[in-house]
């Protein structure tokens, strides 16, 4: 199921917590997924939309920067801690790796749905910069071993007679060549055609 | 031809022969001729140039036998006609009897047949017999029992071979008595060869055949006295030829010495114990001192024993050296002196290891024997007389010497086992533990003649366990610290954990607050979702108030353990535990004591939270602070009416309403909870004191615990 209608999962092992912030949410009309513990939230099927987790440091069954560091291997929502008992350590380790907020307990609403807003314009940014690299990739994928191996020269800036005499071919056929990967690749320039090879991590042909 | 002294041929195959002459003849026909020699009775007229019938010797001078079947055999005889012995005395002339009788020996003449025919006037004047006596064979009857078979023997043998010989007999003398004489027979013969007759001496040779028994005699007896000496005897010439040996010899080397001369000592002796044999015998050459080793020498069985060997050169008579060696097998000896050696060491080994020496004690003589391990831990001195008690009795140290003199007496007096344990006094000053035990022997009157005992040193044992006493104690004292640490520590937890309890249901509060006014103020308004929000904000907020119910009772159940404390020792005991704080740190902390300050009757534990706190609450106002040295004080003094008063100065940041101060979670402190004087003020009131708090006139401020000296003695 996509959609481009935002969630917010809540993560924290108080009930009353949890209540009270399901309804703020909800309050200011976002969507909220309520979860009492880690496990609960990754065994859970998420919604494929912009999202942001929001999650208490201390759970029962594993604690918060575990669980942030679990998640950085995924493509995981960005994470808002709270805490109701916070140390300075904590916080700094959990901004370190990546986290949007760390708030503690009790905090203002206004706090909370401005690192909620965040989060989740950050991945919405992330979601656009998977699903580009994936058509990408594809595109890509399209490309015959003999073109990719031209597109490292064309990256790397040589001329169609210089690759040609690189690859001991005629200037015309790179040329054929380089038609085709402009196709293929959907660049209208060579300008564009260097920029998605650098999205593509294509490293450029290294001169002797 | 004369017949009687003649050679003919006779006709075997028609000599008309006795029968039982037959057989003889047949022999010789068979067998071939030689030295037989027999006396048939033939017909002479088969006999050339004979011519009666008589008894004759014949003697076959060559066989003829073509072949077995063709008997025409002629046998060449020398034939001596028995009867023409009677002739023989009449054809010794005088002259040459005369002769014989003069010779200094006994002289006799026979027949070609054996029989004497003559015996000279020595032979008669010897035997004592007749001279007809002495004729024939008569004269056997003075030839000694024993020796009459071999000389019998000999004579037949000697007439069958017609060849000289000797042979040594006893003759009978004419008192009786019998001598030995060689007895030799030579033949006469005439120019044909033909025996004619046998001439005999008889040679005295009583007196050197007595000196050779005695030779011999003395030589077996000689052989037997080293045969039956109880070690090896050899003798060796100089080039290491085996020259003799005894049967002991014989019996160790076996097969090596069967044949001496190609005995070798290589053979014999062990190769790692050759050099040094070989060495002490080049030394004995050169010094002329006997050799005496003790190498390994190789018995009959291959196996190697070790074998003392002492052996001299000599020059001998005959003008060469040689070695004289007796071996004697100390194998058996040396193994055991070895094994005795070993276990000996082996003994001294574990007295050194168990550092027990062993000591026995002669009543009679009054004197000591001891172990090399007992006298290293007396650490007997050169010089001085260990062999009786005072030494030993000097040593214990004064204190435990009565008490161990008593003990070892009475052991005496009761023939008890005797036990002590006491310290010795050595001479460099150091103390020893000994832990001594003796018992008695007595003899067959049941009299106590000596103690027999050991002495162990317990010195290391006692050190050892005194250290895991101490050890153990330190341990001790490490778990109270750790369980006061442990107990202080809990409080800091406590107060974290007391903060997020009350956080949680606060969080909900002002989120639910916030819901609230959110559905409140929407268009239109969520009445429903405002009213659950507000019920949600009623009951957190019980929660939270239920949280601080909990926590106030909690610090009422910690009942106070009263006893009496030295506030030194206790502000000791925080100043450890405060090393441990990294807020310590650049702080200058002085501690002003009232010595005679009597004991505080108080709980230890909380005596240390009150005081530990009010310093880190010192400390923490410090942090802030900069461009003044960081000063911590504290003091202890006695006050009026049974009073003491404990003040924690600092010259921190300090604050504004010093009473505010101790109520629950009211702080000043950025990160602090607010709990830390609330608990601090709870404590001193539990000790029936009072807690105080002043701004200094220059910087931070001085809190002040006043508590009752024997508060519960004076109650």
């Amino acid at each position: 199921m996509t959609s481009d209608r935002p969630v917010v999962f809540v993560v924290d092992d108080d009930v009353r917590v949890r209540e009270a912030l399901s309804s703020l949410l909800q309050s200011t009309g976002l969507e909220v997924v309520v979860f009492a513990s880690a496990t609960e939230f990754l065994n859970a099927d998420k919604a494929d939309a912009p999202a942001c987790l929001v999650l208490d440091l201390e759970l029962p069954d594993i604690h918060g920067l575990e669980l942030q560091r679990e998640l950085a291997e995924r493509e995981a929502p960005p994470i808002v801690f709270i805490t109701g008992h916070g140390d300075i350590a904590s916080s700094v380790k959990a901004m370190k790796a990546g986290a949007i907020e760390f708030l503690s307990k009790p905090f203002g609403d206004a706090e909370l749905l401005r690192a909620i807003d965040a989060a989740i314009a950050l991945d919405r940014a992330e979601r656009l910069k998977r699903t580009e690299r994936v058509v990408l990739k594809d595109r890509y994928e399209r490309l015959t071993p003999r073109e990719r191996e031209v597109l490292t020269f064309v990256v790397a800036g040589f001329a169609n007679k210089q690759t040609a005499g690189e690859l001991g071919t005629s200037e015309i056929t790179i040329g054929v060549h380089r038609g085709q990967i402009m196709r293929k690749m959907g660049a209208r320039s060579l300008a564009e055609l260097v920029r998605l090879a650098d999205k593509l991590g294509v490293r450029p042909h290294e001169t002797h | 031809m004369d017949i009687a002294t003649g050679t003919s041929t006779v006709d075997t195959k028609h000599a008309p022969f006795r029968d039982a002459d037959r057989d003889f003849l047949r022999e010789i026909e068979i067998f071939g001729g030689g030295s037989r020699r027999a006396r048939v009775e033939i017909d002479t007229h088969c006999v050339e140039g004979s011519a009666s019938k008589g008894s004759f010797t014949i003697q076959p001078r060559r066989k003829l036998v073509r072949s077995p079947k063709d008997l025409d055999t002629r046998i060449a005889m020398s034939i001596a006609q028995l009867g023409a012995a009677a002739d023989w005395p009449h054809r010794i002339d005088d002259q040459l009897r005369a002769v014989l009788d003069v010779i200094p020996a006994l002289v006799w003449l026979a027949a070609p047949d054996g029989g004497v025919v003559y015996s000279s006037r020595r032979w008669l004047e010897y035997t004592g017999l007749p001279a007809e006596q002495a004729v024939g064979c008569a004269w056997t009857t003075v030839v000694h029992q024993e020796d009459i078979n071999g000389l019998t023997a000999y004579w037949q043998t000697a007439l069958d071979s017609g060849t000289p010989g000797e042979l040594e007999v006893r003759l009978r003398r004419f008192d009786g008595q019998y001598r030995w004489f060689l007895f030799c027979a030579t033949p006469l013969r005439d120019s044909s060869g033909m025996v004619t007759g046998w001439c005999g001496t008889n040679i005295d040779i009583d007196n050197q055949k007595r000196a050779e028994d005695l030779q011999r005699s003395r030589e077996r007896h000689l052989s037997a006295i080293l045969d039956n000496i109880p070690a090896m005897v050899a003798i060796h010439n100089v080039s290491g030829e085996l020259e003799l040996y005894n049967r002991a010899a014989r019996d160790f080397h076996g097969p090596c010495v069967a044949d001496p001369k190609q005995w070798k000592i290589s053979d014999v002796v062990h190769p790692d114990d050759l050099p040094a044999l070989l060495a002490a015998r080049e030394r004995a050459v050169q010094t002329g001192e006997p050799v005496e080793t003790e190498p390994r020498l190789r018995r009959a069985d291959g196996t190697y024993r070790w074998c003392h060997v002492r052996a001299v050169r000599c020059d001998d008579y005959d003008g060469t050296s040689r070695w004289y060696s007796v071996r004697t097998d100390i194998h058996d000896r040396k193994t055991a002196e070895d094994q005795l050696r070993r276990s000996e060491a082996r003994l001294l080994e574990v007295q050194r290891l168990s550092r027990t020496g062993a000591w026995r004690y002669d009543l009679a003589t009054d004197i000591v024997e001891s172990s090399p391990e007992i006298q290293h831990v007396y650490e007997a001195q050169p010089g001085e007389d260990i062999s009786h008690p005072p030494f030993w009795f000097d040593r214990i140290h004064p204190e435990d010497r009565p008490r161990v003199e008593a003990q070892f007496e009475r052991s005496i007096r009761e023939k008890t086992d005797y036990r002590a344990g006491y310290r010795i006094l050595l001479p460099d000053g150091n103390i020893r533990y000994q832990y001594a035990t003796g018992h008695p022997v007595t003899n067959d009157a049941g009299d106590v003649v000596e103690f027999v005992g050991a002495s162990m040193d317990m010195t290391e044992h006692w050190q050892a366990t005194a250290e895991l006493e101490r050890a153990s104690q330190a341990v001790r004292d490490l778990q109270a610290r750790i369980s006061r640490a442990a107990q202080i520590a809990t409080v800091g937890e406590l107060a974290g954990s007391i903060a997020h309890e009350v956080n949680q249901p606060l969080a909900a509060v002002v989120a639910n607050a916030h819901a609230c006014l959110r559905w409140l103020s929407a268009s239109p308004p969520n009445i429903s979702k405002a009213m659950e929000a507000s019920e949600r904000i009623v009951k957190d907020g019980k929660d939270a108030g239920e949280v601080i119910r909990r926590v106030r009772s909690l610090f009422k159940r910690t009942a106070a353990e009263k006893v009496p404390l030295e506030f030194a020792e206790v502000i000791g005991e925080v100043f450890r535990l405060l090393d441990s704080y990294p807020a310590r740190k650049d702080v200058s902390l002085s501690v002003e004591l009232d010595r005679n300050l009597p004991p505080l009757f108080a709980d230890r534990v909380q005596l240390q939270q009150l005081l530990l706190n009010l310093i880190l609450n010192a400390l923490e106002a410090l942090e802030p602070v900069t461009g003044r040295v960081k000063q911590v004080a504290v003091r202890s003094k006695r006050a009026d009416g049974n009073q003491c008063v404990i003040q924690i100065s600092d010259n921190g940041i300090g604050f504004d309403n010093s009473i505010a101060a101790f109520e629950p979670f009211v702080t000043t402190k950025p990160e602090g909870m607010g709990l830390g004087l609330a608990i601090c003020r709870s404590i001193v009131a539990a000790h029936d004191g009072q807690l105080t708090a002043e701004r200094n006139v220059g910087f931070g401020t001085t809190f002040t615990v006043t508590l009752p000296i024997q508060s519960e003695a004076s109650s």
